[in-house]
């Protein structure tokens, strides 16, 4: 009996990788945003819902703002180039179908609670027990058991948690708080990480034969991915100061962010002034006879840059207010030094670098005739991107397939459709 | 030889990456089993700066001192080679030869310069698998420009989309952008690896992190392909509110002491009325107007205010514990200490691991959180002093004899000397 999978339009690395992916309600958006990265690998990944879908259907924005389980703009970043059908996993008549798909599998790839992983018999015992090709890759929130197992937590709360926000936010607005970043890198951080595990167990099977279980916490990926705050604490005792537009350190540091004469932001790290570049900057403030005391020689010493950054700093900024974000952000890089003009997403799509990489990738919608523009992956794979990427299934698009596959029945499948079973 | 308690046991890796987003992979790589050879040498430009970044042993800054760098190269090791002669090229030729991975995070035309891209290594390894990174990538009209972890994060949209919708952008405190640039490092090298063992192939991967950046700024991209609606408009970003889904309340509130915070969230009705309980069931909040959403957008500022005057006088972990165990969403807003002190899902999880170094002692390093059960895999070495391995790696690994390596130390193609203070 043969499966009948899609074979993805993407990169091959893992196209001969069969992966289930269960997102369960805790933390749907890292699992399915790991099954995204996997299936831009190569593999096939085939998500099974329960039959009243999964909980990112109902999280908006909406197409045309419409409320659809098939037009969530959530559940469609997070489920390009994958198979779905429905199942209740939990129902006791689920237990032969369910088996049978994990005996395809090489990867179950879920986010289940440990409750309902033991409703469904797979424990920890029953998973070493059962098929020793299975790599089952689990994401929770905080880890498969402990104190905090059955916390619940959002984005932020993450953020929160694992240190992102201690390290993020303003040192002068007056009591503002802790700054959780927008766009979802918790879950991101987590799914991440589960594709890391993922691989690892993966490739271990290469060499030895035997699959195995990959436990990944949440809070652990945000917990490891705040740079200089632990090495800062064990070393000296201090933490980091949240500080505006720049990184967090224990003492308050120049600005890395100028705002321009277009109310548009530049970031610039002021470092990396060798005495060329440094001449550079001179220049381009002198034309504009903006460049206050810069020009004194007393500034090619680096230790007196050092010094004084923040004096220099400041008269940057008052430079930079008077230009546009643009002007400011060349003539930096003309200057051979680093920045970038503060970009809101959308910016990016006509964008000459990303276009010249084919980075966005045209998605087609047949049932709605039309198209619409996606991210696409962050690599080349061989001197090539990938060109192609399969919008997110509709739920349960491929149930008739694959449960005709498994043997079943028109009259069965519409049986259990109407028993509430898929 | 194979240690079949680590996945990618026998796997070795010539790795000339530097500063985080580059050498943060190979790291992952080492923790995981791997055997990595980190290429080094003292002397600028070739020397890797995260070196010489704080925080130092006894604050005082040295080639082997550096906290950050420790952090960011356990399970690796360490030799000493000159890039610019054309001897310590060949030497690296060698290396590669007997080497699974070459992975690199120079400006797109060095390994080219020394004859050492992907076509070429193709001749000396046809497998070798090999990973670039670098701002921009391989390609395009950008493929110049250096970036580091902000600037790439300004380029994507993330320094944006990080704030409260009426001030300035508060940007990322950290690079998020170098930690994840690492990550998809590490995933690169993995897929390649199974690639490989299925097909017998090399392969070449071109990884630019301000391209990963524009692929995880979420669905709000969508929102304005899809629906025109773009994000540079008021009201966002959200800083701490949920919008999607909207829930109401959901905020950073403070808590008893200095600078103190919680996060809480009601996602449904049920959440809701939990919190009210948590909170003793106070008379304002049983007021009509809060038992709705809709109700309770539309009183978003006051229930909040209400909220606050609640955290304020309870100390942060109480106001977590007392709400999740009573099953609503509540987070404390951990510092570093935090993390390290006052967690114990962490500690359960073995998060943290103490190495012992020859010069920094015995510190915290951050772990691996994704446990493979048969094959966990565990920090085992501390990050290496510049040319640590030279002995090793080139008497055991190349062959070399000890009156080679002293030659090539007096022509310096190696280092001489290997600090250990």
């Amino acid at each position: 009996m043969k499966l009948p999978l899609l074979k993805p339009n993407t990169i091959p690395c893992l196209n001969d990788v069969l992966v289930l992916e269960l997102a369960g309600e805790r933390c749907p958006i890292a699992c399915a945003f790991a099954g995204r990265l996997l299936a831009e690998m190569g593999a096939v990944v085939l998500k099974i819902e329960p039959p009243e879908g999964d909980p990112t259907r109902r999280i908006g924005p909406f197409l045309e703002d419409t409320p659809d389980l098939n037009r969530s703009l959530v559940f469609w970043y997070y489920n390009t180039n994958k198979m779905d059908i429905t199942l209740d996993i939990l129902q006791a008549s689920a237990g032969t179908i369910f088996d049978t798909l994990l005996a395809h599998a090489d990867v179950l790839l879920h986010a289940l609670h440990p409750d309902d992983l033991a409703k469904v018999g797979l424990t920890r015992e029953a998973i070493d027990d059962r098929n020793p090709l299975l790599i089952v890759s689990e994401v929770s929130p905080f880890g498969c058991d402990g104190p905090y197992r059955d916390y619940l937590a959002s984005d932020v709360m993450h953020q929160a948690m694992g240190g992102l926000m201690a390290s993020t936010g303003y040192h002068d607005v007056e009591g503002s708080p802790p700054i959780a970043g927008d766009g979802g890198q918790a879950w991101h951080l987590g799914g991440q990480w589960t594709v890391i595990g993922t691989l690892a167990a993966l490739f271990c099977r290469d060499q030895d034969g035997r699959g195995q279980r990959v436990e990944t916490a949440i809070h652990d990926a945000c917990s490891i991915s705040t740079e200089i705050a632990l090495p800062t604490y064990d070393y000296t005792g201090n933490l980091v100061i949240r500080q505006t537009g720049r990184e967090a350190h224990d003492v308050i540091l120049p600005p890395w962010q100028y705002r321009c004469a277009d109310g548009r932001y530049v970031s610039f790290v002021p470092m990396g002034f060798g005495p060329d570049r440094w001449t550079a900057v001179v220049e381009w403030l002198k034309k504009y006879g903006l460049e206050e005391d810069l020009a004194e020689d007393r500034y090619y010493i680096p230790e007196v840059l050092q010094e004084e950054l923040h004096h220099v700093c400041d008269v940057l900024a008052r430079f930079f207010a008077t230009r546009s974000a643009e002007e400011v952000s060349r003539g930096i890089q003309a200057c051979g030094l680093v920045a970038w003009v503060l970009n809101a997403p959308e910016d990016l799509l006509d964008d000459p670098h990303l276009k010249a990489r084919e980075f966005f990738l045209q998605v087609e919608q047949p049932e709605l005739e039309r198209s619409f523009t996606y991210p696409g992956t962050p690599w080349f794979i061989n001197g090539e991107p990938l060109r192609a990427s399969r919008r997110a299934p509709l739920l349960g698009e491929h149930n008739l397939p694959v449960y005709e596959a498994l043997g079943l029945s028109r009259d069965q499948i519409i049986a259990m459709k109407e028993g509430g079973l898929i | 030889m194979r240690d079949d308690s680590r996945p990618l046991s026998g796997v070795r890796i010539f790795d000339l990456t530097r500063y985080l987003a580059g050498a943060g992979g190979p790291r992952i790589l080492g923790n995981l089993g791997a055997e990595v050879i980190r290429v080094e040498w003292p002397q600028h430009p070739a020397v890797d700066l995260t070196r010489f970044l704080g925080p130092f042993q006894d604050e005082e800054p040295g080639m082997n001192r550096s906290g950050f760098f420790a952090q960011i190269n356990v399970d690796k090791l360490s030799i000493s080679l000159n890039m610019s002669s054309p001897q310590g090229r060949e030497i690296a030729r060698r290396l590669i030869g007997v080497s699974d991975i070459v992975m690199e995070n120079f400006s797109p035309d060095v390994m080219s310069h020394w004859d050492l891209d992907y076509e070429s290594l193709k001749r000396i390894k046809p497998d070798i698998i090999y990973i670039s990174q670098s701002g921009f990538g391989q390609t395009g009209p950008n493929r110049e420009f250096r970036t580091y972890g902000p600037i790439a994060q300004a380029y994507s949209g993330m320094q944006l989309m990080t704030g409260l919708p009426d001030q300035e952008p508060a940007g990322w405190g950290f690079s998020i952008l170098d930690h994840m640039g690492a990550y998809y490092g590490a995933m690169a090298a993995m897929m390649a690896l199974h690639y490989r063992a299925k097909t017998g192939e090399g392969i070449c991967i071109d990884l630019a992190q301000a391209q990963l950046g524009c692929t995880v700024t979420g669905p709000c991209l969508l929102d304005y392909t899809v629906n025109g609606r773009p994000y540079g408009r008021p009201g966002l970003p959200p800083g701490n509110r949920s919008f999607h889904p909207r829930a109401v309340p959901h905020t950073t509130y403070r808590a008893l002491g200095d600078d103190e915070w919680v996060v809480i969230g009601a996602f449904n009705d049920t959440q809701w009325r939990s919190l009210v309980q948590g909170m003793g069931d106070p008379a304002w909040a049983q007021e009509e107007r809060f038992s709705t959403l809709l109700g309770r957008i539309d009183n978003e500022e006051e229930l909040d205010r209400r909220i606050g005057e609640w955290t304020a006088q309870r100390e942060r972990y109480e106001v977590m514990h007392t709400l999740q165990a009573a099953g609503v969403p509540a987070a404390v807003v951990q510092t570093a200490r935090d993390k390290l002190e006052a967690d114990p899902q962490l500690r359960h999880r073995k998060l943290y691991t103490r190495l012992d170094h020859l010069i920094l002692g015995e510190r915290w390093y951050e772990g691996v959180p994704a446990k493979l059960s048969r094959t966990p895999g565990q920090l085992r070495r501390p990050s290496p002093m510049l040319g640590e391995h030279d002995e090793y790696v080139y008497h055991e690994i190349l062959g070399l004899s000890r009156q080679e390596i002293e030659q090539l130390r007096k022509d310096g193609v190696l280092t001489s000397e290997v600090a250990t203070t």
